[in-house]
C-alpha cells in the first residue's frame, strides 16, 4: 500500500506532496526533509530503495526531481519503482513532456492525475490511456 | 538508477511561465515565482507567510469569481503542502465542492481532502455534498466523491453512505464500479462490522466482465484475505483463472513495457501466496501456473524483474514444492549476478527466503562469492538485506566467522538502531550456536562493548546461566578475563554488571597469591566510576560481600565501604549496604545467606510471608495497628464491568454503604485500640458531607446509613451540615451561640449520643420529599437547613435576666471564654495603671475595683457587683477620667447626671502611650448579653480640653451588660461610628454616639462648655428630632439646662425606637443658648447610617434555612473587590460593621442574620468567589432589605 508519493527537488524542496495516510503537517515537513536528505546521500550506483522508520521508500530520479514512494514494508520494491514511472509517463502524455514548472503550476491537475491512478493507497488504474481520458472530460474538452 | 526512457527536457522558467499558465493570474504567477527562487526553507517561509496573508485578505472580499476563488485555493493548497497553516481557507474549500462546474467541483473536493484529515470536524459539513454527488449521475462527480470518502470520512459518518456505495457496484459504468470497491474496502478498514454480507457483490466484482474492475476487487480481497483466511479459500479457482488470463495475454491493453497487467499479476502473486501458506493442496494447484508464470517472464525489463521477484516469494511462502523452489533458486541466480544493484539487493533477499525453506540453496559457490562481495559493499540496504541472509545461513560451522563479520557491521554503522539489532541477532545467535563457553563469553562482551548501549537483560541472563552452568574451569577462565577486563577505562554498564557478578561468585576460584584482595581492591576502585546505571553500584557491593563472605573476614576496607556508602544515594544502595555490614558481622551466617556456587538453585520465595508471622503478631500484642486495605478499588472494578457502550440509568453505588461496611469491619478490627478514630471515615464524611459514627463507639451494628442528597429526580434539598473547622477556627459566633454540638465530626466522644440522634432526625428530613422552593433555592439553603433546631437562643428572647446570660456562658465557645478573661485581665491590669496615675482617692474605687476584678473570673459575680456600683458609677467615672492621664481633666471633673458605668476606653490611654490603633475593648461591669456597646474612637482633637475617649456605655436601665460585640471573634471589638460632633462653636459642642440596646438605639448627647472666656452658658434648651422611621420617647427629645458651667458637660440620651424602615435617617435637632447676654441657635443634623439599627440575632442554621425559605423579600447584589479575599475576612468585616451576627461560615459562603432592634429579622447571605462577593438579603421588607443591602455594599466598600 502506498503510504505517500512526493516529488522533491535537487535541494529538497518540496513541490508535490501526496499522502494516503494521516500524518501531521508539521511531521510532514520534517518526513519530506529527512527523506529528501537520504535521497541526496545516495550515489547512481545505490539501490534506490530503503527502509526508513517502519516502512520502505522508494524513489527515482528524473533530471532535477526525486519522485518518492513510501511504501509498507512487504510491497514489491521493483513493483513499486515501475508504477513511478508509469506516473512519470502518465504526466508526460498530459503535459506534453513534463517539466518542474508543470508540475508546480499545475498542482491540482497533477493531484487529480494521481487520484485515477490510486485510491487508499492501491493502484486501481495502470492505464494511461484511461487516466487521460477522463482527466479530458474533467477539462472540458471532450 | 538514474535511467529513464522517457527524456524530460527543462524548459526555462520564464517560458515555462508563459507556455504552461498563461492562465493564472500574476498572484499566483507570483507565488509561484518566489517559491521557484527561493534558495532555503527559510526563503520559503517567507514568501508563503506573505502569501498566506494575501491570501487571506482575497477571501474575505465578497465579489470572487468561481475561477478566481479556484485559484485561490490552489495558492491555498500550495502553502499547506509547504507546512503552513492555512486554516482560514478551509471554510472556503468545503463551500467551493458544492460547485456545479466539474473543475471547480474536484478542485473544491481536492482542496478539501488535502486540508483536512479523518477526524477533522469541519469535515462533517462535507457530508452533505457527498451525499448528493453520491446520487449523481455525472460520472466524474460520482468518482470523485468516492475519493473523497476514502480521504475523509471516518466510521462514524460513513454508515449512511454506505447504501448508495453498495449501489454503485452495480453501477453500469467501469471507473463508478471500480471505485466502488475501494470505497467499501476502505469501509472495511475502518470497521468490519461496517461490511457484512457483500458476498454476492464481491462474487460478481471478482467475475466483472472488466479486468480493472476484477484488479480493484483484488485489492479488496487481498486485505479480507489477510483477516480472515479460510473463509476466501474457495476462490483459488477463480483467483487461478483470472492469472491465466492474464498470463495468456488476454488483457492488451494493460499491456507495460511487455509484462501484461504487471501490478494486477502481483496482486494475484500475494494473494495467492497467502492462500497457499501452510496449505499442501491449495499450493499445489497453483503450482501449474506459476511454473508458467516463472518460466515465461521477460528478465531483460524492470517490471518483468518485478513480477519474477513476486513468483519466487510466493513460491517460498507457499508449502514448498521441489520443481518450483528449484526454477525459483535459477531465478535468483540471474538476480544475484545482474549488473544491476537493485537486483543485486533483490536477490539477496530472494535468497534470504530460500535459505529459509531449505538451506542448501546457498551452497553454490558462485552465489556465495556474490555474497561475499555483497558483504564489503557500503550501501545500507544492502548491509542490512545481507544480515538477514547471514542470521539465516548460520549453523555451528560458521558461527564464528559470521559472528566475526556481524562484529564488523556493527562497529563499522553509526547508526545505533541498527547497532542494536544486529548485537540482539548476534547474541541471540551465539546463544544457539555457540561452540563453546569461553568463546560465547568473549563474544557477548565484545558485542556489549561494540553496540555501546544498554543490552537487553535477556542478554545478560543468558550469559549467566551459561556461566553458571559450565565447568568450574572455564569459570575460572572467564573470571581471570573479567578481572582483566575491568581494569579498562571505559566500560558499558552491563559489562561491568556481569563482571561483578562473575567475579563475586567465581572470584575465588582464581589463582595466584593474594588474588581475593587483588579482586577486591579492583572491585572496590570500580565504586569510583560514573556510571549509566544507577543499580551497578549494587552489582558492585553484592560481588564485595561474595568476596567477603568467601574470604571469611569482613576487611577494614570493605568495612569502610559499606559505612561509606550506608548514607545518601539510593535507597536502594543503602539498604544493601546496611545489609551487608549486619552480615558480615556474622560470617557464618553470611556463608548461610550467600552460599557459594547456588547460582543454578532456585529461589523460593514465599508470597504470604509466612516466616514473618511470628513478627506479625508480636508487634500486633505489642499495640501496633493492623493494616488496612483499601478496598475500593475492588468494589470499583466489579462496578465497571459493564458494557462500555452502554449508558447507565441507575445511580451510582452510595460510596457511603461501601464506607459503612468498611467502617464495621474496622469496628471489629479494632476493638483494642480504644481511641482511635479511622481518618478515612472521618475524611470522608468531611468530604461528602455525612456524618459517619466513628468507629470507636459501641454502637450495635445498625450503623446509620448515609443521607442521600442526590437523587434522580436531582439535588434533593435536605442537606449536609458540617463544621468545617473546630471550633476554635470558627470564627463567626456561631461557635459562640450555635451549640457545639452542631459540630459532631469534631467532638465526636463528646457528643456522640446527641448526633445519634440527630441522624434520625435528619434521616427523617431526608426522607420527606424535598419542597420545590427548598430545590429552587441555592443549596446554600439547604445547606443550612436539615438540622434539627436546637432549643438554644431564641431572637424574640428578652434578654435582661442573668440566667439567659448563665446559659449563654454554658455555651459559649472556648473562644469566646477566652476573650472574656483576657480583656478581663488585661482590663485589671490597665484599670491597675489607671488607679496608679490617678491622683485621687475616689472612695468607690474600691467597689469599682471589686466589680471589674471580679469581671475575670466570673462575668456572672460581675454582674452582680456591678449592679451595686451602678450608683456610684459617676463617680467611676470622674476617676477614669482623672487618671487617663491628662492632669486638666481634674480640676474640671465634675458629677456628670450619668446613670451609665464608665467603660473604659482603654484606646486613649494605649494611645497616649504607644500609639495603637484603636481597639475598642468593651468590658463593662453592666451586665446584659445582648446589648452591645458602642465605642467611639479616639476623637481628640488638639488643644480639646474634654477627653472625648472616654466612653461611657451602658444603658439607662439597671443591670445592663454590655457585652462586646461577638460577631467578631477577634479581641478587638467592633468599632462604632466615631463619637460624631453635632455642632460646634466658640461656646458649646454637642457631640453624640450611639449606643446600641438590643429593641432601641439610644443616641447619647453631650454638650460641653468650651469657650474662653470661661462664662457659664445658660438657658440651654436642646430640641431633637430623630429620625421618622425611629420613634422617640416624646417626652425625652428635649432637654433643658439651666446652666452650663465652663467645660461642664450635660448629657443626654434619647432612646429611639424602631417603627418602619427608611433608607435614609437622620437626626436632626436645635439647640439654643445663651451666653454673656447673647442668644445663640444652633442647628445640627445627621445621617444616622442604618446599621446602628442592626442587631446581631443569634440563630442556628437549620433556623435560617427556615427562616429563609419563608421570607420573601429580597435583594441581591454583586459587589467587585479589588482584590481576593477569603469568604471568613469578608463575611467578617460585613459583621462587625453591620452589626449582623455570622451564622456559619462554610467555604466560599457564610450566612449571617441580624435584626432591626430586635424586630424584624433579617438574613444574609453571603458567596464569596475570588474577587466578587455576592450578596443576598432576605427580610420582611424591600425596604428593610434595601436598607441592609446599602449597609453591606459600604461594608464591602470599607474593605476594599
Amino acid at each position: 500500500m502506498f503510504r505517500y508519493i512526493l516529488i522533491l527537488t535537487k535541494e529538497g524542496r518540496t513541490r508535490f506532496s501526496k499522502y494516503y495516510v494521516d500524518i501531521e503537517r508539521e511531521d510532514r515537513v520534517l518526513t519530506e526533509a529527512e527523506i529528501g536528505r537520504k535521497c541526496l546521500q545516495r550515489r547512481a550506483d545505490q539501490c534506490t530503495f530503503m527502509e526508513y522508520k517502519d516502512h520502505k521508500i522508494v524513489y527515482r530520479r528524473y533530471a532535477s526531481l526525486y519522485f518518492v514512494a513510501g511504501v509498507d514494508v512487504d510491497e514489491n520494491e521493483l513493483a513499486v519503482s515501475e508504477f513511478i514511472q508509469n506516473i512519470v509517463e502518465t504526466l508526460n502524455s498530459y503535459f506534453k513532456n513534463v517539466t518542474e514548472m508543470h508540475i508546480m503550476c499545475n498542482l491540482d491537475k497533477v493531484h487529480m492525475i494521481l487520484d485515477e491512478m490510486i485510491m487508499n493507497g492501491d493502484i486501481i488504474e495502470p492505464r494511461k490511456k484511461n487516466v487521460l481520458a477522463m482527466m479530458r472530460v474533467v477539462d472540458g474538452k471532450t | 538508477m538514474g535511467e529513464f526512457s522517457i527524456g524530460l527536457p527543462e524548459i526555462g522558467h520564464h517560458l515555462g511561465f508563459v507556455v504552461v499558465h498563461g492562465q493564472r493570474s500574476k498572484g499566483f504567477q507570483a507565488l509561484l515565482h518566489g517559491i521557484a527562487a527561493a534558495k532555503t526553507k527559510h526563503e520559503e517561509d517567507k514568501i508563503v507567510r506573505k502569501e498566506l496573508v494575501s491570501l487571506k485578505d482575497h477571501l474575505r472580499s465578497s465579489k470572487l469569481t468561481a475561477k478566481q476563488i479556484r485559484e485561490l485555493l490552489i495558492r491555498l493548497i500550495y502553502c499547506e503542502m509547504l507546512g503552513h497553516d492555512a486554516s482560514f481557507g478551509y471554510i472556503n474549500a468545503i463551500k467551493y465542492a458544492e460547485q456545479s462546474a466539474l473543475l471547480d467541483k474536484k478542485t473544491g473536493y481536492l482542496a478539501a481532502s488535502i486540508f483536512l484529515s479523518r477526524n477533522h470536524n469541519l469535515v462533517c459539513l462535507l457530508i452533505n455534498t457527498i451525499q448528493k454527488d453520491l446520487k449523481s449521475t455525472n460520472v466524474v462527480a460520482k468518482s470523485t466523491v468516492l475519493n473523497v470518502i476514502c480521504n475523509l470520512v471516518d466510521a462514524e459518518k460513513i454508515p449512511p453512505l454506505l447504501p448508495f456505495i453498495v449501489a454503485a457496484l452495480k453501477d453500469k459504468r467501469v471507473e463508478i464500479r471500480k471505485k466502488a470497491l475501494i470505497t467499501l474496502k476502505h469501509a472495511h478498514q475502518l470497521s468490519e462490522d461496517l461490511i457484512t454480507n457483500i458476498d454476492e457483490e464481491l462474487r460478481s466484482a471478482i467475475s466483472d466482465r472488466d479486468p480493472i474492475v476484477v484488479s480493484a476487487a483484488l485489492q479488496f480481497f487481498h486485505t479480507l484475505i489477510k483477516k480472515n483466511l479460510s473463509k476466501y479459500r474457495g476462490y483459488l479457482k477463480v483467483f487461478l483463472q483470472v492469472l491465466t488470463q492474464v498470463v495468456e495475454g488476454k488483457l492488451s491493453e494493460y499491456n507495460f513495457h511487455g509484462v501484461q497487467a504487471p501490478w494486477i499479476q502481483i496482486k494475484l502473486l500475494k494473494i495467492l501466496a497467502l492462500l497457499g501458506q501452510q496449505n499442501k493442496s491449495c499450493s499445489e494447484s497453483m503450482s501449474a501456473t506459476l511454473l508458467n508464470m516463472m518460466k515465461s517472464l521477460p528478465t531483460d525489463c524492470n517490471i518483468g524483474c518485478a513480477v519474477m521477484f513476486e513468483c519466487i516469494r510466493t513460491t517460498t511462502t507457499i508449502y514448498p514444492l521441489k520443481t518450483l523452489l528449484d526454477l525459483a533458486a535459477k531465478k535468483t541466480t540471474l538476480f544475484l549476478t545482474s549488473n544491476s544493484t537493485d537486483l543485486k539487493c533483490l536477490g539477496i533477499t530472494a535468497m534470504t527466503w530460500l535459505v529459509e525453506v531449505n538451506t542448501s540453496y546457498a551452497g553454490d559457490e558462485k552465489l556465495q562469492q556474490v555474497i561475499i562481495k555483497c558483504l564489503d559493499d557500503d550501501d545500507k540496504t544492502i548491509g542490512k538485506k545481507i544480515l538477514e541472509l547471514l542470521y539465516k545461513i548460520t549453523n555451528s560451522e560458521n558461527i564464528c566467522v559470521i559472528c566475526k563479520r556481524l562484529l564488523d557491521y556493527i562497529r563499522s554503522t553509526t547508526e545505533q538502531s541498527i547497532r542494536n539489532d544486529v548485537a540482539k541477532n548476534l547474541a541471540q545467535l551465539a546463544n544457539q550456536y555457540a561452540p563453546n563457553i569461553t568463546w560465547y563469553v568473549d563474544t557477548i562482551n565484545d558485542v556489549i562493548q561494540a553496540a555501546d548501549s544498554p543490552v537487553q537483560p535477556d542478554v545478560m541472563h543468558s550469559l549467566i546461566k551459561v556461566v553458571a552452568a559450565g565447568e568450574s574451569d572455564d569459570q575460572r577462565i572467564i573470571a581471570t578475563q573479567y578481572l582483566e577486563l575491568i581494569k579498562k577505562a571505559t566500560l558499558p554498564d552491563s559489562l561491568i554488571q556481569i563482571a561483578c557478578w562473575v567475579l563475586g561468585e567465581y572470584g575465588i576460584l582464581i589463582q595466584g597469591g593474594s588474588s581475593l584482595d587483588i579482586v577486591s581492591s579492583q572491585l572496590i576502585a570500580l565504586l569510583d566510576r560514573k556510571f549509566e546505571d544507577t543499580t551497578t553500584h549494587g552489582w558492585i557491593m553484592t560481588a564485595i560481600a561474595k568476596l567477603t563472605r568467601h574470604i571469611g573476614v569482613y576487611s577494614p576496607e570493605a568495612n569502610r565501604i559499606m559505612d561509606r556508602y550506608r548514607t545518601g544515594f539510593p535507597a536502594e544502595l543503602r539498604q544493601r549496604c546496611h545489609e551487608i555490614n549486619v552480615l558480615a558481622s556474622d560470617i557464618s551466617l553470611m556463608k548461610n545467606a550467600l552460599p557459594s556456587a547456588s547460582s543454578e538453585e532456585d529461589i523460593k520465595v514465599c508470597s504470604s510471608l509466612s516466616f514473618l508471622d511470628n513478627f506479625v503478631a508480636k508487634a500486633l500484642r505489642a499495640g501496633a495497628l493492623t493494616y488496612q486495605q483499601n478496598f475500593s478499588n475492588n468494589q470499583e472494578t466489579s462496578e465497571t464491568k459493564k458494557a462500555p457502550h452502554e449508558l447507565r440509568f441507575e445511580p451510582y453505588e452510595d460510596p457511603f454503604s461501601r464506607q459503612l461496611g468498611l467502617a464495621k469491619e474496622t469496628l471489629e478490627q479494632l476493638k483494642e485500640t480504644p481511641s482511635h478514630v479511622s481518618p478515612e471515615n472521618t475524611t470522608t464524611s468531611y468530604l461528602e458531607g455525612n456524618v459517619v459514627q466513628s468507629p470507636t463507639r459501641n454502637e450495635p451494628a445498625s450503623l446509620p446509613t448515609a443521607r442521600t442528597v442526590w437523587g434522580p429526580s436531582g439535588y434533593t434539598g435536605n442537606k449536609i451540615r458540617k463544621a468545617s473547622e473546630g471550633p476554635d477556627k470558627v470564627v463567626q459566633s456561631s461557635s459562640g451561640h450555635s451549640s457545639s454540638g452542631d459540630l459532631p465530626v469534631e467532638r465526636p466522644s463528646q457528643k456522640c449520643k446527641e448526633t445519634t440522634g440527630r441522624f434520625q432526625e435528619t434521616k427523617e428530613n431526608e426522607r420527606s420529599p424535598p419542597s420545590n422552593s427548598n430545590v429552587d433555592e441555592s443549596p446554600n439553603i439547604a445547606l443550612f437547613a436539615g438540622i434539627k433546631p436546637k432549643s438554644k437562643t431564641d431572637t424574640s428572647k428578652k434578654i435582661e435576666t442573668n440566667t439567659t446570660y448563665d446559659s449563654q456562658t454554658e455555651d459559649t465557645s472556648p473562644s469566646e471564654d477566652l476573650f472574656y478573661s483576657g480583656t478581663g485581665v488585661s482590663l485589671e491590669q490597665r484599670f491597675v495603671k489607671k488607679l496608679d496615675l490617678s491622683e485621687q482617692n475616689v472612695e468607690p474605687e474600691v467597689d469599682a475595683d471589686e466589680g471589674r476584678q471580679s469581671r475575670a473570673p466570673d462575668l456572672e459575680r460581675e454582674f452582680m457587683a456591678t449592679n451595686q456600683t451602678k450608683n456610684t458609677s459617676s463617680h467611676n467615672t470622674d476617676l477614669l477620667l482623672d487618671s487617663i492621664g491628662n492632669d486638666n481633666f481634674q480640676e474640671c471633673l465634675q458629677p456628670l447626671p450619668v446613670v451609665y458605668l464608665g467603660l473604659l476606653k482603654t484606646t486613649s490611654h494605649i494611645e497616649r502611650k504607644g500609639q495603637i490603633p484603636n481597639e475598642d475593648i468593651v468590658v463593662a461591669p453592666l451586665l446584659d448579653t445582648d446589648k452591645k456597646i458602642s465605642r467611639s474612637e479616639d476623637s481628640v482633637r488638639q488643644g480639646s480640653i474634654l477627653d472625648d475617649d472616654i466612653e461611657i456605655g451602658g444603658l439607662s436601665e439597671a443591670g445592663n451588660f454590655l457585652k462586646q460585640d461577638s460577631a467578631c471573634g477577634e479581641d478587638s471589638p467592633k468599632k462604632d461610628g466615631d463619637y460624631k460632633e453635632l455642632c460646634i462653636d466658640s461656646n458649646l459642642r454637642l457631640v453624640t454616639c450611639s449606643v446600641h440596646n438590643q429593641s432601641e438605639l439610644i443616641m447619647l448627647l453631650k454638650l460641653t462648655n468650651h469657650n474662653q472666656s470661661r462664662a457659664t452658658i445658660e438657658g440651654i434648651s436642646l430640641k431633637i428630632e430623630p429620625p421618622s422611621n425611629l420613634i422617640a420617647d416624646p417626652s425625652r427629645t428635649e432637654f433643658t439646662v439651666e446652666k452650663l458651667s465652663f467645660l461642664e458637660t450635660m448629657t443626654e440620651e434619647v432612646s429611639m425606637k424602631y417603627q418602619y424602615p427608611a433608607t435614609r435617617m437622620s437626626f436632626k435637632g436645635t439647640l439654643r443658648y445663651s451666653v454673656s447676654k447673647n442668644s445663640k441657635v444652633l442647628n445640627f443634623e445627621q445621617e444616622v447610617p442604618a446599621r446602628h439599627l442592626f442587631r446581631p440575632l443569634t440563630m442556628s442554621t437549620e433556623q435560617f434555612g427556615e427562616k429563609w425559605t419563608s421570607t420573601s423579600c429580597d435583594v441581591r447584589k454583586h459587589v467587585a473587590m479589588t482584590s481576593r479575599r477569603s469568604c471568613e475576612e469578608v463575611v467578617n468585616s460585613v459583621a462587625k460593621y453591620i452589626r449582623f451576627e455570622a451564622v456559619d461560615i462554610k467555604g466560599s459562603e457564610a450566612i449571617l442574620a441580624g435584626s432591626i432592634l430586635g424586630n424584624d429579622v433579617c438574613l444574609l447571605h453571603v458567596n464569596v468567589a475570588n474577587t466578587d462577593v455576592e450578596l443576598w438579603i432576605k427580610s420582611s421588607g424591600k425596604k428593610l432589605s434595601e436598607m441592609v443591602m446599602k449597609e453591606c455594599l459600604s461594608a464591602c466598600d470599607r474593605l476594599n
